[in-house]
């Protein structure tokens, strides 16, 4: 018992003289860099870590203070200020090239956007963020506010420049292919022109997000392949449909209208400034609940989008665009074609984004998901350290009962 | 979707409605073997008219000659420019004839300069196939008009695709009958009609 009791004391000696500095802790505030690193070497390891902050350490520290908190140590951090800043690079899958770059934060702020070769924009937030539309950038794209910065982590991609029109042969189906292909897409077409019988280009089937990305089904010559449009919506494809076509029954499943009745123009001539309402359609309306009206004129929706699974569609009531392109005004070929090409980009299949290096394209949403919610950490139990005197005493007491029954049981 | 719509150009010179019976007989053709939707009646439509855009495929025929206002002029130019197509027939069938010599020069100065057209262009193959470029008309093999077998048509592209179709085989003797007559033909001879119907609606 004795030794047993020496060899606590002995322990606990050592314990009390170590490096450690019982019920250390360390604050830290502003901005955090990749210095804490080294100024933490230097420092007696502490028992917990709380830092405030009013900007998002880099990823190298925020991946730190994660591996930190997974090895024990308590690490809370308090938010200083730190803006809920997001930033979201898309291609446009659309040959004419352009990119989307959404961004949200708080709203009224107002973010300044850059690209590694300097300033792009300074964008004004709203309730639901901002996007803009950009030609090209250099690199990655960085919004700053204030003192916080989220770099877009996705590279654009190539857009699949195929897509396939489907339609009985008629001046919409000739003059739709004309739009897209002068806008840089490549048509892959078949077009009945009598039974069992088609005109066509390209190979529009089998339908494959790999190569297509989008269909364009214009009437009732998609019937016999309802199911294999639907599979491709589905896969992620996108699709158009015309106001027969979205009458298929197979191809119900997708529409985001369910309505049909006529809507005459409302003027005569298509050299007015808002051309489409010298066309007729049929409106689409009711609409499913999870559509979305895009056009519509006098109460009635003209075009509509919804998603189905992976892919997205979009369906039009009007079914003689053409009259649009070709009676329209001097600008008239341009617009018929801009709006096709926008309708195709507002659905077409656009691939999995790339993911570039660690930047963070939502700083504040990595450092919760690192460190978990603000909160401060409190201190670790201390365990034997604060138990120490009670131990030794007890200790104490224990070698002088042993010493005091030997002397008080006298010679034997 | 709107039905097809056969236009025939009214212009101010010549005779420009030589061949009455053309038309009906390209709607028979088409409703015959094609399952287009295609209005059973034909329209004329003023060649300098705005109107001339509402039908992208246009047939124009004469014997005498062409002259364009400027307005026809400007007008042909647009329904090219925007996709359309304008399908000429010399109905003299006479490369010395006044209407090929002043439809070829109207022509050249609307849109640009008429070429032959390879016998193996999309257009032979359509609808029907005609592997030996254009049909010859009986007008051709009797040695009428200028004693020659055309071997090509001629054509304006625009982007690939023909924007003028220009024929001196006269084609509008050809096809001028009434379309029940076909049932008395061995081969109905308005057959490369359905190509031209079927190549200005799919290209």
């Amino acid at each position: 018992m004795r030794f047993v009791a020496l060899g606590a004391m002995l322990w606990l000696a050592v314990e009390a003289f170590s490096t450690r500095y019982p019920g250390a802790r360390l604050e830290l505030s502003g901005a955090l860099s990749e210095s804490v690193l080294s100024t933490w070497s230097l420092l007696p390891p502490a028992d917990t870590l709380s830092l405030r902050l009013d900007s998002p350490p880099n990823p190298a520290v925020r991946d730190w203070l994660r591996a930190l908190r997974r090895a024990g140590t308590p690490v809370g951090w308090s938010d200083g200020g730190i803006p809920s800043l997001m930033i979201e690079m898309d291609s446009r899958p659309d040959p004419a090239g352009g990119l989307i770059v959404r961004v949200s934060g708080p709203p009224q702020g107002s973010v300044r956007l850059e690209d590694d070769l300097g300033e792009l924009d300074r964008v004004p937030l709203g309730s639901l963020g901002a996007s803009l539309r950009l030609p090209d950038v250099a690199g990655q794209v960085k919004a700053m506010l204030g003192g916080t910065r989220a770099t877009s982590s996705s590279s654009p991609q190539e857009v699949r420049r195929h897509l396939v029109l489907l339609g009985m042969a008629g001046w919409e189906t000739k003059f739709v292919a004309a739009a897209l292909e002068e806008r840089g897409w490549e048509v892959d077409a078949r077009l009945i022109v009598a039974p069992g019988l088609a005109a066509g280009q390209g190979k529009p089937f089998p339908l494959d997000t790999a190569q297509h990305a989008a269909i364009i089904a214009l009437d009732s010559a998609a019937a016999a392949y309802a199911g294999a449009i639907t599979t491709f919506v589905h896969s992620g494809g996108g699709a158009i449909l015309g106001p027969d076509a979205a009458r298929i029954p197979g191809l119900r499943t997708l529409t985001p209208g369910r309505g049909g009745s006529a809507v005459r123009a409302r003027l005569k001539a298509f050299t007015s400034s808002a051309p489409r309402e010298a066309l007729r359609f049929r409106d689409l309306q009711p609409l499913v609940p999870d559509a979305l009206g895009l056009e519509s004129r006098d109460g009635h929706v003209a075009l509509a989008v919804r998603r189905a699974g992976s892919g997205r569609v979009a369906q039009i009531g009007y079914a003689d665009t053409w009259r649009w392109r070709m009676e329209g005004g001097p600008d008239a070929v341009a617009a018929h074609r801009a709006w096709w090409a926008e309708l195709v980009a507002s659905v077409a299949y656009g691939g999995e984004p790339v993911q570039l290096g660690p930047d963070d394209p939502a700083p504040l949403a990595a450092l919760a998901g690192a460190l978990g919610a603000p909160s401060m950490p409190s201190p670790r139990s201390g365990g034997s350290r604060r138990a120490f005197p009670l131990v030794l005493a007890l200790l104490l007491a224990s070698l002088f009962g042993e010493w005091t029954s030997r002397r008080l049981r006298g010679p034997t | 979707m709107s039905e097809f719509v056969f236009a025939t150009a009214q212009y101010e010179s010549g005779d420009w409605d030589s061949a009455p019976l053309v038309p009906p007989n390209i709607i028979d053709s088409v409703a015959r073997y094609t399952s287009l939707a295609v209005a059973p009646q034909g329209v004329v439509v003023p060649l300098g008219s705005t109107d001339l855009l509402r039908y992208p495929l246009v047939y124009l025929t004469g014997h005498l000659p062409l002259r364009l206002t400027d307005a026809e002029r400007r007008m042909v130019r647009t329904l090219v420019d925007r996709g359309g197509m304008l399908f000429v027939d010399d109905h003299n069938h006479d490369v010395d004839g006044a209407f090929h010599r002043t439809a070829t020069e109207e022509i050249a100065r609307a849109v640009g300069p008429l070429v032959e057209l390879p016998n193996g262009h999309p257009l032979y193959s359509a609808f029907f196939g005609f592997p030996d470029g254009p049909p010859t008309t009986s007008h051709e093999l009797n040695g009428w008009g200028d004693n020659l077998v055309h071997r090509h048509l001629l054509a304006v592209e625009r982007a690939g695709r023909i924007g003028v179709l220009y024929s001196n085989k006269d084609y509008s003797s050809e096809w001028n009958y009434h379309p029940e007559t076909k049932r008395f033909y061995s081969v109905d001879n308005t057959r490369f009609a359905v190509n031209i119907v079927v190549y200005a609606l799919t290209r």
